[in-house]
């Protein structure tokens, strides 16, 4: 049985205007669940819903099987992780962690069972005396997690809880998350903007914008077959390479502006229609090289090395398109290049609604594309080095 | 570089002097005494006259203004008769200090000890003043060591009001004027009607002017008048008045008000029949009360003879260390205000009496008393007072507090207090003052 | 001037060709100081006047007999104190004054406190509950006594009338000794209710909702919000308000003075009353300056000992 059902969810504020507008989805058991999207979209307004901090203005919201709409978060058995730690100044970080237990009427000496596990497993036992204002954020962040771990609630919801956090303590956090459920066997519902920690964390991801999902998936499936334009863009960074796309007769023209050339093949296998837009993941622009069908040409913008990979920006028509080349490049601004840009890589959605109408060609076991050879000094270096996964 | 230094040194010295003197400039003190107006010499006059009273007194320094051409008097309310004094004091002589201050009867001796007052019998001499005219009694009361030290002015007494429809209803025929017939009509009250026969509030004042009224020193070395006085000597009086009060509550037949305008306010809504307060009010309460008023002398023990009553109210000080120009100017205003006519549509628009003998006489005076005969009672009970230092009233520095202890005690009684405590109380606490202020004299 | 400017340009000098290797000078201190002085002078002078001289003459004075002008005559040390303490009445103000302080202030912060948290909640209409509680903040002390005078008029109140038409005998409550005090503990408590509200409705609000979210998903009910969420988070206003409520009700005066004057039977003469009355109806000065100091001793001592018992428990975020 599911833990989590919504059915045609709604929420509006105002009556007027719809937060939530018809939310259907599931949720299983043991489950590392992601809400993501841009600022507005309602995943935190859906989470709170989840909770029980918000009433429901249409539709169904059912627990464990039973309907939840009406329930008192209490009821519901869950704990909460907040985007601010709601970690009390005045408590001591023991209190903080075995705040509410009281409340549950669980018995003192199971409390301090329960304690001692908790702190063990974030690695807090050597703070538990210290207030919140003497622990740095990470620290913090782990008293909030620690609460939650005492309060042994199956579900456990957090709302951005990294959001606070610098980058590498970000990065370091998400393992550690990540771990914490497995092993706890907790299921979670888990609001985030940022696509990254979506991406790395969940089993599976709900794309919401406008108080719509726009796609329910595991990362994967949300990466190489995204619904529509916008999941297109949002996941993946760099960002998806989008274009408008014209069938001519000297090839597909992008943008009023590169024309890459077209085989019969290639024709042939077109979606249906004239017009669409393509998007082309950066590390599906590849260096063309002497037999490149697709190739361009193109001027570049800028160039970012960033140790391991290239990043190389080009114009077409008005759009930055960016190109993720592995290795170390050395290109000049303004140098002319080559890139080859094969419509089978490419995702075609339609032109007015976004939605998706071909996604791009699976890759092979390798990882490689077959079609394009590349330049001689760049086949030897990607010979020599192990085969990255292209996600 | 030094010597830029330097200056600039000295130039935050000089700068910083030149700003706290300019903070401390306001502290200046002293100033001149006179200012003159269009050619009149000002002489200012601070009262303490509220409400309609306010009215009648700028009457009457209008009234002199009009008929002075060297002379202006200006008029300030300066709150009641305790805050005045107090500020007098704070102004020690400064400018804006006034020329006349008017005190109620119970600053007197304060305002002798400061020092700051002039004598007013030196002044009288001085400027060739007729006293001829002034009450005796009145007189009487600011007399001490032979030498006045303030003109008499506004002069009242309490007395006892009654609402007369209850009292012909009850078949009460005379007003009583003991405190036996007191009780007697109380009793034809009670049983004649639903009003609560006697309302009393703690009035100091009335008290001490009951305790005279009986034949006693409120304090002793004859009313401290033969020395200065060192302890209360009403104990005596105050018994016999605290049981008669005891009893009537006892009986179910006092009702006690909180305050003055409580007592007013409770009598013109017939909560009482009979009650106790100031001539002073009487204009204003025979003017609002739906029922006939009648006004009687306080009671006395039965078998004695009242002994009258002192002077009180509120008379004028003046202030020592005038010029001769002012000075002649204020006792010129002094002359004016005590003068019969003046006096007689004073006490007209207020309820005080006439301290001048002239006004007694007039025809303005006449014709009040005809239309309002309850105000020619407390004339009267004044006018028939005996003068020796009994009815000259006490003069005691302490005499607010004096009062203020009696008060306390009598509101003790109201309560269901034992009588002999509220009074050793009171008695303890009054002399215990005395001494201390005496000690600031010494 | 000559002499120095040609010792200061060969210091100059001097000074110059060490300038490489040495680093240049600050101001010396002694001018720089001079300089803070000037400008604090206007301060510490008004400052000197208005506070620090009243305060040590009055100091003085209470070591003295007084003129009832105010004027030193004999000193006579503690004995102004002595009688003091020796006088029933005096000893009588202090335990009202105590009564009234342990009446007003607990009640003062109760009260608002829960009124602050019924209507912190943004329910429609409670815009109207929180002007009409923080409105006793604009009334002034005498336009209070006089409505409250006839309210608790003994005869014809409106308050006895209820309680008469219930059936209840009627309350002197400003004639009768034993009443008197709570009477006025009443209408000081309404009085002081807006400030307090208002503080504490202000640091309510500003209490991150999480804080309350977090007890509704353990299950906290309303007195558990209260104590460990609300008290604690605004533990620094509940702090000021004490101590300003506390000293406050030492310095009340107007209510009485307008209400009671002291009675019936001293019932009501707080320290301070008292003070105001030697002072100003009996002009003793010698005594009203020692009750002055003594009031000040008290108040000190009491916020002294205030503080350090509730300090500890305030937490500044």
């Amino acid at each position: 049985m599911a833990k989590i059902v919504c059915k045609d969810l709604k929420k509006s504020y105002d009556g007027k205007t719809e937060v939530l507008a018809g939310i259907n989805l599931e949720i299983q058991e043991g489950e590392f669940f992601i809400l993501v999207g841009p600022s507005g979209c309602g995943k935190s307004t859906l989470l709170r819903i989840i909770a029980g901090l918000e009433g429901v203005s249409a539709g169904e919201l059912i627990m464990d099987g039973k309907l939840a709409n009406e329930m008192l978060p209490k009821d519901r058995n869950l704990t909460m992780v907040f985007q601010s730690y709601a970690l009390y100044p005045h408590l001591s970080v023991r209190d903080n962690i075995l705040f509410g237990l009281d409340v549950k009427k669980v018995a003192k000496d199971e409390q301090e069972r329960r304690l001692a596990e908790a702190a063990e497993l974030l690695g807090l036992t050597d703070y538990l005396d210290r207030k919140p204002r003497a622990l740095s954020g990470g620290q913090r962040q782990r008293v909030a997690l620690a609460r939650s771990v005492c309060s042994q609630a199956p579900l456990c919801l957090m709302d951005e809880p990294l959001s606070n956090l610098d980058a590498k303590l970000r990065a370091s956090m998400r393992v550690e998350i990540r771990r914490l459920q497995q092993r706890l066997g907790l299921t979670v519902v888990y609001v985030t903007h940022d696509q990254v920690e979506a991406m790395t964390m969940g089993d599976r991801i709900a794309v919401l914008s406008n108080g719509r999902i726009q796609q329910l998936g595991t990362p994967l499936e949300l990466y190489n077959h995204p619904a529509n334009e916008f999941v297109a863009t949002f996941i993946g960074t760099p960002q998806m390479n989008m274009a408008i796309a014209e069938v001519q007769p000297e090839g597909l023209v992008l943008n009023d502006d590169v024309v890459v050339p077209l085989s019969a093949e290639d024709r042939a296998k077109l979606p249906a229609g004239t017009r669409w837009k393509v998007g082309f993941r950066p590390e599906q622009v590849y260096p063309a090289t002497a037999t490149s069908v697709h190739q361009v040409d193109v001027s570049v913008v800028s160039s970012e090395m960033m140790g391991n990979e290239t990043l190389i920006f080009f114009n077409v028509g008005s759009e930055l398109f960016t190109a993720r080349w592995q290795g170390q490049h050395r290109v000049e601004t303004g140098a002319a290049l080559r890139v080859s840009l094969d419509p089978r890589y490419a995702h075609f959605f339609d032109v007015n609604t976004g939605a998706l109408v071909r996604a791009a060609e699976d890759l092979d076991e390798q990882g490689a594309r077959s079609t394009s050879v590349v330049d001689e000094s760049l086949a030897a270096r990607m010979e020599a080095a192990p085969a990255a996964p292209m996600a | 570089m030094k010597a830029t230094n330097l200056s600039r040194r000295s130039f935050l010295s000089l700068a910083g002097l030149g700003l706290a003197a300019t903070a401390l400039a306001g502290c200046s003190g002293g100033g001149d005494t006179t200012t003159t107006e269009n050619g009149k010499t000002v002489i200012l006059l601070w009262n303490s006259m509220d409400g309609s009273r306010g009215d009648a007194l700028q009457k009457i320094v209008d009234g002199f203004n009009e008929q002075s051409d060297e002379f202006e008097v200006q008029s300030e309310y300066q709150g009641s008769y305790d805050e005045s004094t107090g500020s007098f004091f704070n102004m020690a002589g400064g400018s804006g200090a006034p020329a006349i201050v008017q005190i109620g009867e119970q600053n007197l001796q304060s305002m002798i000890d400061s020092g700051l007052v002039a004598n007013v019998s030196d002044l009288i001499e001085q400027t060739d003043f007729d006293d001829s005219d002034l009450l005796e009694q009145a007189v009487n009361f600011y007399t001490y060591d032979s030498s006045m030290y303030a003109m008499p002015f506004n002069s009242s007494c309490p007395v006892v009001y009654y609402n007369q429809d209850v009292l012909t209803e009850a078949g009460v025929t005379e007003l009583p004027t003991t405190f036996e017939g007191l009780t007697a009509a109380a009793e034809q009250i009670a049983a004649a009607s639903d009003v609560t026969p006697v309302g009393l509030f703690a009035y100091g004042y009335a008290m001490d002017q009951m305790v005279t009224n009986m034949g006693g020193y409120v304090v002793n070395n004859e009313n401290g008048r033969k020395e200065r006085c060192t302890e209360v000597a009403y104990q005596d009086q105050i018994k016999v008045l605290f049981d008669w009060v005891k009893s009537l509550n006892d009986a179910g037949q006092l009702t006690p008000f909180s305050s003055e305008d409580d007592a007013i306010s409770g009598f013109s809504q017939r909560q009482c029949a009979i009650y106790i307060d100031t001539s002073a009010t009487a204009r204003q309460i025979i003017d609002a009360a739906d029922f006939e008023v009648s006004i009687g002398f306080l009671p006395v023990s039965e078998g004695t003879e009242a002994e009258g009553i002192y002077a009180g109210g509120g008379a004028l000080c003046i202030s020592a260390g005038l010029s001769d120009d002012v000075a002649r100017g204020v006792m010129e205003f002094c002359a004016y205000a005590t003068s019969a006519d003046v006096q007689a549509t004073w006490a007209g628009d207020t309820g005080y009496f006439p301290i001048s003998t002239g006004a007694y006489e007039t025809d303005t005076l006449s014709k009040i008393y005809t239309e309002y005969p309850q105000l020619e009672v407390s004339a009267n009970q004044l006018r028939n007072s005996k003068v020796n230092n009994i009815t000259a009233g006490p003069l005691c520095s302490q005499l607010p507090q004096l009062r203020t202890d009696l008060e306390t005690a009598l509101e003790s009684v109201f309560n269901g207090g034992d009588v002999d405590a509220a009074i050793e109380t009171a008695v303890n606490s009054t002399n215990s003052a005395i001494e201390s202020a005496n000690a600031g004299v010494a | 001037m000559a002499l120095r400017s040609k010792r200061s340009l060969a210091g100059a000098e001097a000074a110059g060709a060490a300038a490489v290797a040495v680093p240049p000078k600050e101001a010396p201190g002694g001018k720089r100081s001079l300089a803070g002085w000037v400008y604090l002078l206007p301060s510490i002078a008004i400052f000197a006047i208005f506070v620090i001289y009243p305060f040590a003459r009055t100091i003085i004075t209470s070591f003295f007999a007084t003129t009832p002008a105010g004027g030193l005559t004999q000193f006579i040390g503690l004995s102004n104190f002595i009688t003091l303490f020796t006088d029933p009445l005096y000893t009588q103000a202090i335990a009202n004054t105590l009564i009234y302080v342990v009446l007003t202030v607990p009640l003062t912060i109760v009260i608002a406190l829960l009124l602050a948290v019924l209507t912190a909640q943004d329910l429609p209409g409670m815009g109207i509950f929180r002007t009409i509680f923080s409105a006793t903040m604009g009334i002034s002390v005498a336009a209070a006594a006089v409505f409250w005078n006839l309210l608790f008029n003994a005869n014809s109140g409106v308050l006895n009338r209820i309680i008469e038409f219930f059936g209840g005998e009627g309350v002197g409550w400003l004639i009768d000794q034993n009443f008197a005090l709570v009477s006025v503990s009443i209408i000081s408590i309404w009085m002081n209710l807006g400030m307090a509200y208002l503080i504490l409705l202000g640091a309510i609000k500003s209490i991150d909702d999480s804080y309350y979210e977090s007890v509704d998903i353990v299950g906290g009910g309303f007195w558990y919000r209260l104590r460990r969420v609300t008290v604690p988070l605004i533990s620094p206003s509940l702090f000021f308000v004490l101590t300003v409520t506390l000293i406050s009700a030492f310095q009340s005066f107007g209510l009485i003075d307008m209400l009671t004057q002291g009675g019936p039977n001293n019932a009501t003469v707080l320290l301070i009353y008292r003070l105001y009355r030697d002072a100003f109806v009996n002009f003793r000065i010698g005594s009203a300056s020692a009750q002055g100091v003594i009031l000040f001793i008290v108040i000190f001592a009491i916020s002294y000992i205030q503080n350090k018992l509730t300090e500890s428990k305030v937490t500044y975020q």
